[in-house]
């Protein structure tokens, strides 16, 4: 915070030296409008879900607003804030000095409702044969704040600054700073398993800085536009990690078995740290370069990012590539040719995972590198032709290539690497002022989309080998059986439900039958499938129509209103593994 | 003098184009003055005079007392016919060629996609958002959402449905998130969308120790950031969208005992089952128990996951 | 084709039974109607109105999930499990509808001088409560001041 107060300081103070130098006395015009007032909010039942970014405060509360605004000859200076509470404030100045200096400056605050899961779902005992009044597994909840009211405050200052430092080759400096900060309460939950799966939730303080620091230099070079842009992120939590009490693994029921339920948990019996927000740094390094080459123009930039965990030290480096170039093939056709690639590389960590019944026949270590699912490299490229058939019509068709590999990715056979080709066509129709219309197609092929890891299905259980996990009290036989862990072996890892074939369709028409009113209408349509999942039958469709007006019968008067309508449908598969609960 | 609306060919605006685009760079423009211009065009001239344009540029050597044909290309032919279609109008500028003339001045990055942009391809150009020609060419903060929905009136709705990002309370703007000039947003340190929306929600950026694949794939596999009606924007809601990808809990299919209970080692937990009760403690809200499902570096409880179950 | 049927398996060995996946498809359909209308106007010089309407109905529902009977190929010890979800569609619907009122006025007092005054109505029903319980609420906000221009 301290930081952000000597930026936004230091910023305010130059945006006024700016203005102040830029100011010329001669010719100054201005403008000032005040407003006060006050408001009177009610609500009534449940308020938070019709007004979640709103503040409440019920009663009548005064509220400022002022205008100014300023311009000579070469400078502009305007401000513009609001008072509505003190959760709900906005303000912004911005300044322009002839093409030397420009500064801008906005603070924005609001208040957001979250709202209290009340868990009250989670409340279960099982019914066993056994035991008619109900024995064996029991789910438990525990609200420890029922009456929490949870919201967030979230600020946002942004100061952003340009200043032309030679005009010779339109060199000039830009700086900018962006704080977010969220500050509020909000609702945890954590669970334990053993003793009795029991949620407890439990109100925590929400402290959350976001710090966006950006310097660039750009500038002419012959007929070429370049610059670079250093970005630093730093995002943190400024309370301390909430703890949750795990209790001591034990059979739900007879209190019993602590050393065999154990052994299945990572830890039990403490307090344990939970949703810890991690310290997190970001950099980046940006170069661009826009120009002309040939007939064509061209737009490139080759950025260098790296984001950094502090709380683990696990970093993930990336660079991305982006080469536009637009060019006239005739006067009546032109082509737009866009090629990105980027490369994702994240550090694998070693996961430490406390051995599974210890001492036993059947004891396991389930320690482990965790690959990132980060890891990648990407390419894409489409190429567009734009043709004007006559003054009316334009046709334009689209091809694209895109490419996924995913290096690393933790899931077994195909489903790594996803390729996807494009297709597009597009008629646009203008008749004058009175009448546009488009309509466009497009549909795209995936192969091996992304497949989310730990699949939908398990193989059957017998395609296992039972494991020996001890000896027959009474016989001395060796006893084989299956465990819970063996499951996350039997799972189908290279079936999504992600879809193959992708196809939309989209209308979008303007007509002005007369000067004072417009008509809007568009329909989007879209079905997506997975090919590859013919038994599934998995498919996505969309409909969306939009009819729109605004009607200006008179110069005093504007009417404007529209109805609209979405449907969305996902056939999807409802899977669970049959296991003994 | 009344104006006609003919529509002039297309070729011959890009040449003026062309032609008034070498004559600025060159500082040579001398058709006709401002003054002729605002002959006809008087209240144009008047509101333009307020202008940062006009006043900003009223000092440029290279375009004094020229200023309408630093815009509007040599002006000396349609004076001299009084036909529209002999001058640049960059209200009716399309992709083919024309888009390109405040690109001339305006060449700072934010611009950089302007050519390659849907935008352009859709013939938008700058007049559609944008009125040069009085004080505020810029659409005002209040005003931004207001314009883009003039054409994106799909998104105005979505913007009422239940769960929305909050610009309809005016918090937040379209450009908060989209650059319509085609270049990139503020803030955002990628091309990608993801690097998009971490640029506010940093804190999911990571890398995590435990990852939740689709969160490091593509945002938009779960929300929908115009607008859900399922809470936090997310396409379905839970736990359906989770049921796209995962089987559900294999304790969704104990049975469950009808009457109340009580917990043998902690009797202050004591409770009320249903026959339904351990489904709709399964099946109702994953994110219950996975409540670090954008990622975590804590470890689940149980080892069978490796840990990574997302709990905490 | 799918490389397993929906129903598998027949493992009664051990500490715990394990046989492969049940499965079904069902569809999750969510609609949204939106209605706006807005209008605004100066019927003199001095007076300034404006009005808005919109009125939202959202749901989301997911269909009965009808899965097959897992006991064609399942041992007998699953016996004590239920493997049917009938009522799981009902857990998670949605079903919200939502209806904004927002009038304005400004009036011109003198030269430099306005009132204004505006209100806003808000009401939201919810008649498929989730984990939050039943989140219908109304809110309701008048606000007047007066605006001096110089």
């Amino acid at each position: 915070m301290r930081h952000t107060k000597i930026f936004v300081g230091v910023g305010l103070l130059l945006l006024l030296a700016a203005t102040a130098w830029g100011s010329d006395t001669d010719g100054v015009t201005q403008e000032t409008s005040f407003w006060i007032g006050g408001h009177l909010i009610d609500t009534s039942d449940y308020y938070k879900k019709v007004g979640e970014y709103r503040s409440f405060e019920e009663d009548v509360w005064p509220e400022f607003g002022l205008t100014y605004k300023s311009t000579t000859p070469n400078s502009r200076f305007f401000f513009k804030g609001h008072y509505f509470d003190r959760d709900e404030m906005f303000g912004m100045i911005s300044t322009k000095v002839s093409d030397i200096f420009t500064g801008k400056f906005r603070y924005n605050s609001f208040q957001r409702q979250t709202g209290q899961d009340l868990l009250e779902n989670i409340e279960a005992r099982e019914w066993l044969p056994s035991v008619p009044k109900g024995g064996g597994k029991i789910l438990t909840h525990d609200i420890t704040d029922p009456d929490a009211d949870y919201n967030y405050n979230r600020k946002e200052i942004l100061s952003e600054f340009s200043a032309l430092l030679s005009r010779e080759n339109n060199l000039r400096l830009t700086v900018a700073h962006r704080a977010i900060i969220k500050e509020g309460t909000e609702q945890l939950i954590s669970n334990s398993h053993c003793f009795s799966c029991h949620l407890e939730s439990k109100s925590a303080k929400v402290e959350d800085r976001t710090h966006d620091f950006q310097a660039g230099l750009d500038t002419k070079a012959g007929n070429l536009d370049v610059g670079y842009k250093f970005g630093y992120r730093h995002y943190e939590s400024t309370t301390p990690t909430p703890m949750a009490y795990y209790e001591d693994a034990k059979h739900p029921v007879k209190g019993t078995s602590g050393a065999e339920f154990g052994s299945r948990l990572n830890y039990d019996g403490s307090s344990m740290p939970i949703d810890a927000k991690p310290k997190i740094e970001k950099t980046s390094h940006k170069a661009r370069i826009k120009g002309a080459a040939g007939k064509g123009q061209f737009a490139s930039s080759f950025a260098l990012s790296k984001a950094t965990n502090k709380l683990t030290d696990l970093s993930a480096k990336s660079w991305a590539g982006v080469f536009n170039y637009a060019v006239p093939i005739s006067p009546k056709t032109r082509l737009v040719a866009k090629a990105s690639a980027t490369s994702i590389t994240a550090d694998d960590p070693y996961i430490d995972v406390n051995t599974f019944r210890e001492g036993k026949p059947s004891a396991v270590d389930f320690d482990y590198i965790r690959y990132s699912v980060l890891d990648r490299t990407t390419a894409d490229f489409t190429a567009q032709i734009f043709h004007r058939l006559n003054p009316k019509t334009t046709l334009s068709f689209l091809a694209g290539y895109n490419r996924v590999a995913r290096e690393d990715y933790p899931v077994a056979g195909d489903g790594t690497t996803s390729s996807t080709i494009i297709g597009q066509a597009k008629v646009r129709y203008r008749q004058g002022m009175k009448l546009t219309t488009s309509f466009k197609y497009r549909f795209e092929k995936t192969s091996d989309p992304f497949v989310s890891g730990k699949g939908l299905f398990e193989v059957p259980g017998d395609a296992l080998e039972p494991v020996h996990y001890g000896y027959d009290a009474a016989t001395g036989d060796s006893l084989w059986g299956y465990f819970y862990y063996m499951r996350e072996d039997l799972w189908y890892q290279a079936i999504t439900t992600e879809p193959t074939d992708y196809h939309e369709v989209n209308l979008s028409s303007t007509f002005r039958p007369s000067a004072k009113t417009t008509l809007n209408l568009k329909v989007k349509g879209v079905i997506d499938k997975n090919g590859d999942l013919d038994s599934l039958d998995v498919k996505h469709s969309k409909l969306n129509g939009n009819l729109s007006f605004t009607f200006m019968p008179d110069l005093k008067w504007v009417l404007s209103g529209g109805v609209s309508y979405r449907m969305e449908k996902s056939r999807g598969p409802v899977a669970v593994a049959l296991f003994d609960g | 003098m009344k104006q006609t609306t003919k529509a002039g060919p297309r070729w011959l605006a890009t040449a003026l184009i062309a032609v008034a685009l070498l004559l600025m760079g060159q500082g040579l423009l001398a058709g006709v003055p401002d003054e002729t211009c605002a002959d006809c065009h008087d209240e144009v001239a008047e509101g333009f005079a307020e202008t940062m344009h006009a006043k900003f540029l009223a000092d440029r050597a290279d375009l004094e007392g020229h200023l309408c044909e630093s815009c509007h290309g040599d002006g000396t032919a349609h004076v001299n016919d009084e036909d529209p279609a002999l001058i640049i109008n960059p209200a009716k500028a399309d992709q083919f060629g024309s888009s390109q003339l405040c690109m001339t001045c305006h060449t700072d990055d934010q611009f950089d996609g302007w050519m390659f942009s849907e935008h352009a391809g859709a013939d938008v150009n700058c007049a559609s958002c944008h009125t040069v020609h009085t004080s505020d060419a810029t659409p005002a903060a209040a005003q931004c959402n207001e314009t883009c929905y003039s054409c994106h009136s799909d998104v105005r709705a979505a913007g009422y449905m239940p769960s929305h990002h909050p610009i309809a309370e005016g918090k937040m703007t379209c450009r908060d998130c989209h650059n319509p000039h085609g270049g990139s947003v503020t803030m955002a340190m990628g091309d990608s969308k993801r690097d998009l929306c971490l640029s506010c929600h940093a804190e999911i950026e990571g890398p995590h120790v435990y990852e939740h694949a689709p969160v490091t794939e593509d945002c938009g596999i779960c929300h929908d950031a115009h607008g859900s009606v399922a809470d936090k924007l997310l396409k379905q809601t839970e736990p359906a969208l989770c049921l796209n990808c995962h089987a559900m809990h294999f304790h969704a299919t104990v049975v469950s005992y009808d009457g109340d209970f009580e917990v043998p080692m902690a009797p202050e937990r004591a409770g009320t089952s249903n026959p339904d009760s351990w489904k709709s403690g399964m099946l109702t809200k994953c994110t219950q128990c996975h409540t670090a499902i954008h990622g975590s570096d804590l470890s689940s409880q149980t080892t069978t996951t490796g840990g990574n179950a997302l709990t905490r | 084709m799918f490389p397993f049927p929906a129903v598998r398996g027949d493992s009664t060995i051990g500490e715990i039974e394990h046989f492969g996946s049940l499965y079904t498809m069902a569809d999750y359909e969510t609609k949204a109607q939106n209605v706006y209308l807005s209008i605004s106007g100066s019927p003199t010089a001095k007076l300034r109105l404006s009005s808005t309407l919109m009125y939202n109905k959202s749901t989301g529902e997911y269909d009965q999930v009808n899965m097959p009977d897992p006991s064609i190929e399942v041992s007998s010890t699953l016996v004590d499990q239920d493997f049917t979800f009938d009522d799981m569609h009902e857990y998670s619907n949605l079903d919200y509808s939502m209806i904004q009122v927002s009038l304005g006025l400004s009036y011109k007092l003198a030269d430099g001088v306005t009132f204004t005054a505006d209100g806003e109505y808000a009401d939201l029903t919810d008649d498929a409560g989730y984990v939050y319980g039943i989140e219908s609420g109304s809110l309701f906000m008048v606000r007047s001041g007066m605006k001096f221009d110089f």
